[in-house]
């Protein structure tokens, strides 16, 4: 048996077209990635809608000792947050629009905020298209920024991307242009530009081999390692984006990212604005 | 640097043909532009020499501009309000302020200046300096000496008035018939191509018939009544004595900066587009530092602005004649500039005797070609939308002035591309971020990923993007996440496509398939929200016929103008000629070797200088390898079977053949070999054409124009014979 990389899964729902999609989403996940589901649902409880969550995580093929039902109310990501705290859950699923409105984007949809929340202690998986029948996944794109949270984050993707006996992980390391120190302006300086390109690129592949020495590979997962220059954050979101992958699996923010973080974009909010695919963010246990 | 001799003779001899263009040149643009003749000089001499030995690019020319013409004008005469000398020395000071900025625009890198303007707003810009260069030179041309009128408008409107004077025999006639003469050896000098007359070329002809006719016309005044002083440049006869200095007097005044920062928009702009057509042009497809040259412009201006001379920029016609004379490296910039002062310290005389309309017809011709019916029937072409913004920023820059006009073009620019995507939210969002992604696919083969819409503003990240490719390598442009993008953006990578061709790389557009465009032209802004439709245009008689030769023969035929010409630009013919499109291609095969014809154009020079060619060619690609080598009928494409450096190859026993062709190429004992006997009974059997190898494959033309059907059949049914013979 694989080893799971979460244990316990929460899911927030709510009444939306979404919503049997969403729960049997999770349950996918939850018999793939972890050992226990938490539906949270904020809002006050009726027996109606618990009849109805019931029967859709009947037909899922959930049953009762491993998935749960908790109602509870005020601010939905303060309710999140304050569950996932108590229950010491280590991932939570939410399902998003790929983009966010004008407004909406500066003001954070539930997802976002998430994310964007300062005092979030478990992984966050952000649901772009759930589905009620079963997709494969077959291609992860991870970031190998030169950071100390990676390690751990291309650690979890590999657990994850054997998991879901994914076929591809494209490893990619983002290099600010900013790094190669050469400018192309004639032929000569095109010339010391490449070799500056392939000097990094030498050095980040031996970065991420050495991350990847430490771990089994699984059998039937090619791995790629992928050096690409230009905006961190962007990058790798336009990649995932043109590559079609299914998954894109992130380091977590080091600070909380506020308001103004939406209006000069960066780094993981280049990703939020346009959500490529679906979203993995890992929370590295590791201090920043 | 090191010194190659026979580098050097060729840049010394090409350095020589520039100045003998440049020095007509520089003294008419500067007499156009309201300051003394010799300015024009100064600032070519000073430019050339600092240029040359400072400069980042390669084979470009430096001295005065066209497009400045309106600027320099329009400040001389606000500033000297009224007084013309007074404007020069205040001129001057704001060219040296200009010089000052434009190095410092290349030691901040804004190299890529010239990318942030949309190219249809920089074409209806340059037209309308073209119509004001028009409205001032059509009056100097026909023998007026001070036109009515203060504005472009007024000048322009007061043309048919100077008419009627010529008509009524109210003017001397020997001032306007040397200009119209001299606009008639402009016009037909690329029509005629005649070897001996292509020696010198068109602006010094001019000068010589010009100034021969006035040193006639003193000798015997008898027959032609002297030419009045008022009608010869004026020099001062002690050309190292002068001393015009700058006036700072205005420094604090507005006009001196609207005149200071057009000076600098123009020049740079100007400077830029050239570099970048200039690169096109050179064999060794170097690419030139944009930045570096801007330093070096810069520091020439001031330098010129201090003796007298006017902003030094990179001129296109010029740096087309030193591309086409096989310069190769500043040195001919650098002679370019020592003949001038040598030809104007020596021969001043001589200089003095050149007539005024003959230099105004140059710049009539010049001014003709930015603002000809043909730029504008281009520009509709592409869409009625750049024909908009085309027509506003012209009238804009007419009736106000360049800074003005630019800035008009650019807005309208804007809202047409918002009211073509009607989705604002769309330029918002992406405005501030980026929207491309560049990695490296394979070995030698990257993917150049672009997101959102793709205007004049961002172009920018691609061009970043596109420049740390080595030009040998392969590229591939997705456009499928695009919604959006504009004629400037096509137009742009169109040069791109060129340059990674001429480095022996590829640059592939993909993912534009399912964007539609408003009109059939290839570079029409596309767009997602409009079904592709394609047009097809009525196919002509000559094309219909092809057609049906070509169905007898069951080969291809494709009448759609393509820019894909592979096959075409490895030979030496088009190291010195610029391959534009192809049309009405034929394809087939005999015995195994690929037989491909088309009608190719193409061009030689540039801008007014620029001789367009069309002409039917054949390429047989052949499944082996042959040696590299030229073969002509002795005179029948001289400037072709000039292979430099290389003896006509004869053999003994075939005299009649070595009498008749001329046989050149590098590797000699090779070459004997391939040329069997049957190959040459064949050749002497049959008409001659223009035969050159690369190595692998034939090209093979008769005559530099298009060819009739009968033509195209025999020139099919000789390269098929010739395959044949071959294959054997």
């Amino acid at each position: 048996m694989l080893e799971k990389p979460f244990n316990t899964i929460v899911t927030a729902i709510a009444h939306s077209p979404n919503l049997e999609a969403n729960i049997f989403e999770s349950i996918r996940i939850k018999n793939a990635l972890g050992n226990k589901l938490i539906l949270v649902h904020v809002g006050p409880k009726t027996d109606a809608d618990n009849n109805l969550f019931l029967s859709i995580i009947k037909e899922a093929g959930g049953s009762n000792n491993d998935v749960e039902i908790v109602w509870r109310e005020g601010d939905p990501v303060d309710v999140i947050l304050e569950l996932a705290k108590e229950i010491k859950a280590d991932l939570l699923i939410a399902g998003a629009l790929p983009r966010e409105g004008l407004l909406r984007y500066y003001m954070g949809s539930i997802a976002r905020r998430l994310v964007r929340a300062p005092d979030c202690h478990c992984s966050i998986l952000l649901m772009t298209n759930p589905q009620k029948v079963k997709n494969n996944c077959s291609k992860i794109v991870v970031n190998g920024l030169d950071h100390l949270k990676t390690p751990e984050t291309i650690k979890t993707a590999i657990k994850v991307a054997s998991n879901l006996k994914a076929k591809e992980l494209i490893i990619i390391e983002e290099v600010e242009p900013s790094k190669i120190g050469a400018r192309a302006e004639d032929d000569l300086s095109l010339k010391k530009l490449n070799i500056a390109k392939k000097r990094i690129q030498g050095d980040e592949a031996k970065r991420i081999d050495s991350i990847l020495n430490e771990v089994d590979k699984p059998e039937n997962l090619s791995i790629i390692k992928k050096c690409i220059f230009g905006k961190k954050g962007y990058t790798i979101g336009h990649f995932a984006e043109t590559s079609r992958a299914d998954l894109l699996v992130m380091n977590n923010p080091d600070t909380k990212l506020g308001f103004l973080d939406r209006v000069f974009t960066h780094d993981l909010e280049y990703i939020l604005s346009e959500l490529p695919c679906n979203l993995l963010i890992i929370h590295s246990k590791r201090p920043n | 640097m090191k010194i190659n001799t026979s580098d050097l003779s060729k840049n010394l001899f090409s350095g020589f043909v520039v100045s003998l263009v440049a020095l007509p040149l520089g003294l008419g643009l500067a007499a156009a532009s309201g300051v003394p003749p010799i300015a024009g000089i100064i600032t070519a001499v000073v430019g050339g020499i600092i240029v040359a030995i400072i400069g980042g690019s390669h084979i470009t020319i430096a001295g005065p501009g066209n497009a400045l013409i309106a600027v320099t004008l329009t400040a001389v005469i606000t500033l000297g309000e009224g007084n013309m000398l007074a404007g020069y020395f205040y001129t001057l000071a704001a060219v040296v302020c200009s010089g000052v900025l434009v190095f410092l625009l290349g030691l901040f890198r804004f190299g890529a200046l010239a990318n942030f303007f949309p190219t249809t707003a920089v074409q209806g810009m340059l037209a309308a300096i073209g119509i004001i260069i028009l409205a001032g030179q059509l009056h100097v041309m026909l023998g007026e000496h001070s036109p009515e009128g203060n504005n472009t408008v007024e000048l322009l409107a007061s043309v048919p008035s100077s008419i009627i004077e010529i008509i009524s025999g109210n003017v001397d006639f020997l001032p306007y018939i040397i200009g119209l003469m001299s606009l008639l050896v402009m016009i037909l000098y690329s029509r005629i191509r005649n070897k001996i007359f292509h020696l010198i070329p068109a602006p010094m002809w001019i000068v010589l018939i010009g100034a021969g006719v006035s040193y006639l016309s003193v000798k015997y005044p008898s027959i032609l009544k002297p030419l009045d002083k008022d009608y010869l440049i004026n020099i001062p006869d002690d050309i190292l004595g002068i001393r015009s200095f700058p006036n700072f007097g205005k420094f604090a005044h507005i006009d001196f900066w609207t005149a200071t920062l057009s000076l600098t928009l123009i020049a740079s702009i100007e400077s830029l587009l050239s570099i970048k057509a200039v690169d096109k042009l050179d064999i060794k497809n170097r690419r030139s530092n944009a930045n570096k040259d801007l330093r070096a412009l810069g520091i020439a201006t001031v330098v010129s602005g201090f003796l007298g001379g006017l902003n030094v920029v990179i001129v296109i016609a010029r740096s087309s004649v030193n591309a086409n004379n096989r310069a190769n490296n500043q040195s001919s910039n650098f002679f370019h500039g020592l003949f001038l002062l040598l030809m104007i310290v020596l021969f001043t005389p001589a200089i003095k005797l050149i007539p005024m309309p003959a230099l105004a017809a140059i710049l009539v011709y010049t001014g003709y070609k930015l603002a000809a019916p043909s730029v504008f029937i281009k520009t509709a072409k592409v869409g009625w939308e750049q024909l908009l913004i085309f027509l506003v920023t012209m009238f804009t820059t007419i009736f106000t002035n360049l800074i003005i006009g630019i800035g008009a073009g650019i807005l309208i620019t804007i809202l047409l591309q918002l009211r073509a995507i009607s989705r604002v939210h769309l330029f918002t969002r992406f405005l501030l971020k980026p929207n491309t992604l560049l990695y490296q696919e394979k070995d030698n083969q990257y993917l150049l990923s672009v997101k959102a819409f793709s205007n004049f503003v961002n172009f920018i990240g691609i061009k970043n993007k596109l420049d740390t490719i080595p030009t040998n390598a392969k590229v591939i442009v997705d456009f499928s996440l695009t919604k959006y993008i504009d004629h400037t953006v096509l137009e742009q990578l169109e040069d791109y496509k060129h340059s990674f061709e001429n480095g022996g790389g590829e640059l592939e557009i993909i993912g534009t398939d399912d964007m539609g465009t408003y009109t059939s032209h290839p570079l029409a802004p596309r767009l997602t929200t409009i079904s592709s439709n394609k047009s097809r245009s009525k196919l002509s008689k000559r094309q219909k016929a092809i057609r049906l030769f070509a169905k007898k023969m069951e080969w291809e035929f494709n009448p759609e103008s393509s820019t894909g010409f592979q096959d075409f630009k490895s030979f030496h013919y088009f190291s010195t000629h610029q391959l534009d499109s192809k049309r009405n291609s034929l394809k087939g095969s005999v015995k195994g070797v690929t037989v491909n014809l088309a009608d190719v154009d193409y061009h030689e020079g540039e801008f007014i200088l620029r001789e367009n060619i069309h002409s039917t060619m054949v390429v047989l690609s052949l499944p082996y390898s042959i040696p590299m080598f030229v073969l002509d009928k002795e005179n029948l494409l001289d400037k072709v079977a000039n292979l430099a450096g290389f003896n006509d190859i004869n053999f003994k026993r075939y005299p009649e053949f070595s009498r008749v062709f001329r046989l050149k190429g590098k590797e000699e004992s090779e070459i004997r070999n391939f040329f069997s006997g049957a190959l040459i009974d064949f050749l002497q059997e049959n008409k001659a054409y223009h035969i050159e190898s690369n190595g692998s494959s034939l090209l093979i033309f008769e005559k530099e124009r298009l060819s009739s059907l009968s033509e195209i059949k025999q020139l099919v049914s000789f390269a098929s014979r010739l395959a044949r013979v071959l294959s054997v």
